[in-house]
């Protein structure tokens, strides 16, 4: 047991995390390297596959597809094409969003699912209609709303079941508890899972966020770019968009935009009235 | 790389592996990390505004590339030392945690390595860099509020867990 007062916490916090620059790294530039050689390979491998689509597409009759070009929104083009199409949604009323981060843990063609502080939902962004809800008495997880336990969220690769882990800290012993829960975001329903084991051996298909830092990055300051995602398989992006007031959030949009031309397709309030 | 940003990368490399070995807890992600965070650097220096700090355009670059490529789980299991002498370069590096202090530090970050992510990004802002609560909300890009939240949690929990250990 460590005698602990706050000024000898913080007093290790600070050697702890200002520690000395002994082991400063530097950059390298030859990292770039193997990234050369591989895109290289990966250049060649793409020129053969092109070929071959091309002398198919001779044979079909039909015209080879358009070069995939990497998403390309500026700043400004966003500026400008926000608030084009805006619609209003079925209101989640009432909900306490709370003030901690959001996050989209999965998002196709249709919907899109995330996580707040009130809760897990499955929005269509289609229709504007709430799909699904996972709030907290749903989930089960005590100290959800206040952001204590909650890990992470993955959804699985076809959208339809959700894995949430989650830790708490026993008030007594201080020991903390792992828990993992599967959603069913068909359905609705929430099982407990028993062996934490058996959520490494069942989940290795689970997929990471699905937008790339560099798309992430090319939004403007008042989206939050954790909270943006690019549908896989469709040219749209979406973005929570939070505005927030002193200290809390006022209003949340899911903003859908053509990934390539910067077009906003349509802009869905998904919640206009938001608890502190 | 060009000349001006050459300059950059010697004026802050040193704090920018501060940043990724707290927020990693081990040498070898955080130098990833940290290559990373330049290379992002790098590519997107054109979007750098001058009149703004560069150490927190860097810093959020670091921390959001830190959010978005590490899983909970995953970094959790990552954050143990693989050998006895990776351990004894990760705590080298704190003068204050050599000899009797040294099972502080350990319990320390093993308590650290089990906070949640969104406490452990606030705690290590605050205390690498003695960043304000004001400068740690702006790279975390959340409210004033939720920082304070946030480190009062993280806070509680280290305590606790350190009077168990």
């Amino acid at each position: 047991m460590i005698e602990t007062t706050d000024e000898r916490l913080d007093s290790l916090l600070r050697h702890y995390c200002g520690r000395t620059a002994q082991a400063s790294f530097t950059v390298r530039e030859a990292r770039r390297k193997p990234f050369k050689k591989i895109a290289l390979a990966a250049a060649a491998l793409v020129l053969t596959a092109a070929i071959a689509w091309g002398a198919w597409a001779a044979v079909r009759q039909r015209p080879a597809p358009p070069a995939e070009e990497p998403y390309a929104i500026s700043a400004e083009k966003l500026a400008a094409l926000c608030g084009k199409g805006e619609s209003t949604a079925q209101k989640i009323a009432g909900k306490n969003v709370g003030a901690w981060t959001p996050s989209i843990a999965y998002a196709d063609s249709e919907k899109v699912v995330f996580d707040v502080a009130s809760g897990i939902f499955v929005f269509n962004y289609r229709d504007g209609r709430l799909v699904r809800t996972f709030d907290t008495d749903k989930l089960g997880v005590p100290g959800f709303q206040q952001g204590d336990a909650f890990s992470s969220l993955l959804v699985s690769e076809d959208g339809n079941r959700g894995l949430l882990t989650s830790q708490t800290a026993d008030e007594a012993t201080g020991a903390l508890r792992q828990e993992y829960r599967e959603l069913d975001l068909e359905n609705g329903s929430v099982k407990k899972l028993e062996n934490s084991q058996a959520f490494y051996d069942r989940y290795t298909v689970f997929q990471t966020y699905p937008v790339t830092p560099e798309e992430r990055s090319e939004l403007p300051g008042w989206i939050f770019g954790s909270f943006a995602a690019v549908a896989e398989g469709s040219d749209y992006l979406m973005a929570l968009d939070f505005e927030q007031g002193a200290g809390t959030l006022a209003s949340l949009r899911l903003i859908i935009m053509d990934a390539e031309t910067g077009e906003i397709q349509a802009s869905v309030s998904v919640f206009d009235k938001v608890y502190g | 790389m060009n000349s001006e940003l050459e300059k950059l990368a010697q004026r802050y490399s040193a704090d920018l592996t501060r940043l990724c070995v707290s927020l990693c807890g081990n040498c070898a992600d955080a130098e990833d990390l940290f290559q990373e965070t330049w290379l992002k650097a790098a590519r997107h220096f054109h979007r750098y505004r001058a009149d703004k700090p560069f150490d927190k355009w860097l810093f959020t670059i670091c921390v959001n590339t830190y959010k978005n490529t590490l899983k909970a789980a995953y970094h959790r299991k990552r954050r143990c030392f693989r050998t006895a002498e990776e351990q004894d370069a990760f705590f080298a590096a704190i003068p204050d945690a050599q000899g009797e202090h040294r099972e502080e530090y350990l319990a320390l970050h093993e308590a650290i390595a089990v906070l949640p992510k969104k406490q452990r990004l606030v705690i290590v802002l605050c205390y690498f860099k003695d960043y304000s609560i004001k400068d740690a909300a702006q790279i975390l890009h959340i409210p004033e509020g939720t920082v304070k939240s946030r480190m009062a949690a993280a806070k509680a929990t280290l305590k606790r867990r350190l009077q168990n250990d």
